[in-house]
């Protein structure tokens, strides 16, 4: 195990919640180690503080309980909503037959799916909407402090919106495509993570940033709202309401996945 | 009766049982919502909106499990409900108040640090940190109340921390001074 490697695992250590192996190798690494020891030592002192301070006996106040009781009136939890909840299946579904016989059958066909550009395109404004909003500058001298914690330079910024880059797409006979690309910033290097389809070319290594991770298929249940996949043939991606502080947790989980 | 006599109970439509539930819970239930609101009026907020969940949930609660873990999931997902709903506005800069009323500390300052740099955390990323904390959570246990993956839970609790001990390092150092 290395220093590095270490570092990161002092917190699950301290916590107990390394597995057995990893257990095993932090532990020999500080037999060898002074410095990740002292830094283990401090940190189980400080995250003892932390827990202190975050712990502190609170207690809900009274009446609690009682204002819910209220807001909810005298409904109980009857079996006889169960027995409800099945015939209002079952009344839906007999709807849904009774629509379906009506209602014209060009209704019932799958719409089609516009366009990756297009939807690459209508995508861009939400995506800059969502972008726009400010982040909170960092404190005069956390990220120093953060650093010195850590034992390598820690970069605060977030993740930031660059724009849109020409990408290639070697199986659609290498037409370009315009891709959204976010980068952030990790122990001095910044780093690009291009959001698109599957199947796009490397960005070109003259890229201005210098490096990339892209490109990438993320998938992740929608739950981001910051997702590129591949659907049937269809290249579709998906924004939804995406706040700039979930970009930090794609990037993270990027981040993560790729090691 | 244990947690699952009464969640039982409570899936058959039993109120007392259900009261008697979340008598048992309600304080690491005010005690997440505090620390994620940083109010008494928006915790109090928080906590009606999950007891209202639980109530109209119960039927969909696995009895055989701990109910806590599932009554902290209902609450983390109201708590980021709140937070998207409060859109760009950060606790950290707007409405996170430090807890003076009734809260003895030996040392103020540090402690209103702390808080203050929990407040200022992305939700969630104070989500896990409050749920380990101050509920008492697994990694494994959080990851399934959050909907992460349990590295995914293990890297925001350490940057969280990492935050977190830098608040208590600065004033170290002032105090030093």
């Amino acid at each position: 195990m290395t220093c590095q490697s270490a570092q990161e695992a002092i917190v699950p250590h301290v916590l107990g919640e390394l597995a057995r192996r990893e257990e095993q190798a932090i532990r020999e690494h500080f037999q060898s180690c002074e410095g990740c020891r002292a830094a283990c030592k401090e940190a189980r002192n400080e995250l003892g503080r932390v827990q202190t301070i975050l712990g502190t006996h609170l207690l809900a106040p009274e009446g609690m309980l009682e204002r819910f009781e209220r807001n909810v009136g005298r409904a109980t939890v009857s079996p006889r909503r169960s027995l409800l909840r099945v015939w209002t299946l079952i009344a839906g579904v007999a709807l849904g037959f009774v629509l379906a016989a009506i209602l014209p059958y060009e209704r019932w066909l799958p719409q089609r799916s516009p366009s990756l550009e297009t939807f690459f395109f209508e995508s861009q404004f939400k995506l800059r909407q969502s972008l726009e909003a400010p982040y909170p500058p960092a404190e005069p001298g956390e990220m120093e402090s953060l650093s010195a914690l850590a034992g390598f330079p820690v970069d605060t910024r977030e993740p930031e919106y660059l724009g849109t880059e020409r990408v290639g797409r070697p199986q659609r006979g290498g037409d370009l495509l315009e891709v959204p690309v976010v980068y952030y910033h990790e122990q001095g290097k910044t780093l690009a993570l291009y959001f698109g389809p599957p199947d796009m070319t490397r960005p070109a290594r003259t890229s201005r940033l210098g490096s990339s991770l892209g490109p990438y298929d993320v998938r992740d249940n929608g739950k981001t709202g910051f997702i590129a996949w591949e659907n049937k043939g269809t290249y579709m991606m998906l924004f939804g309401e995406l706040p700039p502080a979930d970009l930090v947790g794609v990037a993270q989980r990027l981040r993560l996945s790729k090691r | 009766m244990n947690d699952h006599e009464l969640a039982r109970a409570a899936q058959r439509g039993d109120p007392e049982a259900f009261g008697e539930l979340m008598h048992r819970y309600q304080h690491p239930l005010y005690r997440l919502a505090y620390r994620f609101c940083g109010t008494a009026e928006d915790a109090d907020d928080l906590c009606q909106e999950c007891l209202l969940r639980a109530f109209r949930e119960i039927h969909r609660f696995d009895a055989r499990r701990p109910f806590l873990p599932w009554l902290m999931k209902l609450a983390s997902q109201e708590a980021l409900r709140l937070a998207k709903a409060r859109g760009a506005a950060r606790p950290g800069e707007s409405g996170y108040l430090l807890l003076r009323d009734g809260e003895e500390t030996a040392v103020p300052l540090e402690k209103d640090r702390v808080l203050m740099s929990l407040g200022r955390l992305m939700p969630e990323v104070r989500l896990p940190v409050i749920l380990r904390f101050v509920v008492g959570l697994t990694f494994r246990e959080i990851a399934e109340c959050t909907g992460q993956r349990p590295q995914s839970v293990a890297f925001r609790v350490s940057r969280g921390t990492l935050v977190l001990r830098g608040a208590l390092d600065r004033e170290r150092e002032a105090q030093d001074r």
